[in-house]
């Protein structure tokens, strides 16, 4: 619920530590709803490897942690490299707005579990590290135990399972710093190629997914690609889960099809505005994916349309701005995100999402400066964090240059 | 003569002595370089560890035993624990303060308290009035309390945001 300074004592008081809640799918019920029956199909040489790929990509799934990289497709790439192969799951999530996977995790984990045992099965991943964030302890908690019942099952006898703990660093899901931290180092991106498909967790070829990713494989293979593919709007295709924040009536995960608008996702699935507001501006992408205007809510939101102005779709996760929020302040909240976040092994990032957070801080902004500070961020930064920082400050340029004018808001 | 253990060549100067040797070397230290093991922590270390393997890839794993056991990173636990990893102090002291939730405690600094409440300020956090309990909490809850500002936490629905974390 939402935290009061009341509510906060009190939890204080309880003195509680973190324990596992039941799983909103038990593993019984799970398996009571035909759940498990796709991998023991794989499992059983009743299904090829082939035709599980094929429904994926057919199905046009899509990694979900924000990169949409076709997943059929890097599970073939994954299968040519020489073996041993190792796959890691991305259950780090931590772009702001995002709460998608922890959704999921907490109401259904077996159908996650299915979907990534299946995935190491079509790669022949020797072993499989699941990286949980450490803001999840009772997630963390829970899946031990699931995770136990399905060994002791000997559904996870073609793998062997890890999972492992994060200690709170954003970096930490991008997927090669996530690597370098099972490996018991800081969590600082490589420098790609070679990619963690070729050379991945302890050197060797490693599939990488989200978790959500996962998720639906089960679903696609059970009811087919063209059920998945059925949904969409706007000539787009699939299911996507927007995490709703900020401004809205009825905030929270929303499973919606593909291209939706904001427009669309506030009106249908948020019971409209929070009253006493209207629509300014929203985040289409996390902190990474920039911001938009409310003359542009009519964009569809997918991987692929917003690339042109500016932004992305990332992770899904929409934060609905109102006439009561100062874009300026907006995006100076994100980029101060990004400086704390910075894992500081490349000059660009470090230093340069610190000075743009005091250039931003300190008005009124320099539009070329802070464009030349953004291109060289874009230009010159390792990974997607320094890449990506700039986002929301360019488009506060390009979108909103009437707020430059205003002095620095705050809530 | 002066009865301090070192004499620098300015003394020798100031003797008036010319030509002659150099002042004597300063007395060679009486422990090694470094940090060396505390036996009580080497214990301690060992029986939180038990027979986990000592790989370098459980270095976060096992810093994470220690931090939920004595709720901070002591650089004594932390010298124990390089030993038993076979790994040099600074590999670990480097990813113990690379990440939020370890807190290093070095000689003669004051552990955080047992409790630390953690408030969201991300961006729908911030919206929903994070500063505000930023500024209530600490004297609402008092000094046996740590209130820190943390990033998301994914939750962003129930804004604002907070967690609590208690040492075990």
């Amino acid at each position: 619920m939402r935290a009061t300074a009341q509510s906060v004592a009190d939890a204080v008081g309880r003195r509680e530590h973190p324990h596992a809640y039941p799983a909103g799918v038990t593993f019984d019920a799970y398996r009571g709803e035909r759940g498990y029956e796709q991998l023991k199909a794989c499992l059983e040489g009743k299904q090829s490897r082939e035709a599980v790929i094929a429904a994926v990509s057919d199905a046009g799934l899509r990694g979900l942690g924000g990169a949409g990289f076709p997943t059929g497709r890097k599970w073939g790439l994954v299968r040519a490299e020489a073996a041993p192969r190792m796959m890691a799951v991305n259950a780090d999530e931590g772009e702001p707005g995002t709460f998608k996977d922890r959704h999921y995790l907490e109401r259904d984990p077996h159908r996650f579990i299915e979907g990534m045992l299946i995935a190491a099965w079509v790669v022949e991943a020797e072993e499989i590290y699941i990286y949980i964030r450490d803001e999840y302890p009772e997630i963390r908690l829970m899946l031990l135990e699931e995770i136990a019942k399905v060994e002791a099952a000997g559904l996870s006898s073609h793998t062997k399972l890890h999972l492992r703990r994060g200690a709170g660093a954003y970096i930490c899901g991008e997927e090669s710093a996530m690597i370098e931290s099972i490996e018991g180092k800081r969590g600082l991106p490589r420098h790609r190629p070679p990619y963690v498909a070729q050379v991945g967790l302890f050197g060797r070829p490693t599939l990488e997914q989200n978790v959500e990713t996962l998720f639906w494989v089960r679903d696609i293979l059970d009811k087919g690609a063209a059920w998945f593919t059925s949904h969409g709007r706007h000539e787009r295709k699939g299911l996507r889960s927007f995490s709703v924040s900020g401004r809205v009536k009825d905030p929270g995960v929303k499973l919606a099809p593909a291209g939706i608008t904001v427009r669309e996702l506030i009106d249908e699935y948020c019971g409209g505005m929070t009253d006493g507001h209207t629509l300014k501006a929203y985040l289409p992408g996390g902190a990474s994916g920039g911001i938009l205007p409310a003359s542009m809510a009519d964009l569809p939101l997918d991987f692929g349309t917003l690339e042109k102005y500016g932004c992305f779709v990332g992770s899904h996760a929409v934060v609905v701005l109102s006439e009561h929020d100062d874009i300026k302040a907006v995006a100076l909240n994100l980029m101060r995100f990004f400086e704390d976040e910075s894992c500081g092994q490349c000059t660009p990032c470090r230093v340069g999402t610190e000075k743009a957070a005091k250039l931003m801080a300190n008005g009124p902004w320099n539009p070329a400066l802070l464009d030349e500070l953004s291109a060289a961020m874009r230009d010159a930064s390792i990974c997607g964090l320094g890449q990506a920082a700039p986002n929301p400050l360019l488009c506060v340029l390009k979108y909103f240059p009437d707020e430059l004018k205003t002095p620095l808001g705050s809530w | 003569m002066a009865s301090s253990e070192t004499l620098t060549p300015s003394d020798a100067s100031q003797s008036g002595t010319v030509g002659e040797r150099p002042a004597a070397r300063r007395r060679p230290p009486r422990t090694p370089k470094g940090r060396q093991v505390d036996p009580q922590a080497l214990a301690e270390v060992r029986a939180l560890l038990e027979e986990r393997p000592r790989q370098r890839a459980l270095l976060i794993e096992h810093l994470h035993l220690i931090q939920d056991r004595y709720g901070h990173l002591s650089a004594a636990h932390l010298a124990a624990l390089a030993q038993e990893m076979r790994l040099a102090l600074t590999e670990v002291y480097e990813v113990a303060t690379f990440y939020a939730h370890f807190d290093v405690v070095k000689e003669g600094e004051v552990p955080p308290p047992a409790v630390t409440v953690r408030v969201c300020d991300s961006l729908s956090c911030a919206m929903a009035g994070a500063e505000r309990l930023l500024r209530e909490l600490p004297n609402r809850l008092g000094r046996d309390v740590r209130v820190v500002r943390a990033p998301c936490m994914g939750a962003c629905d129930r804004a604002p945001v907070c967690a609590v974390a208690m040492r075990r």
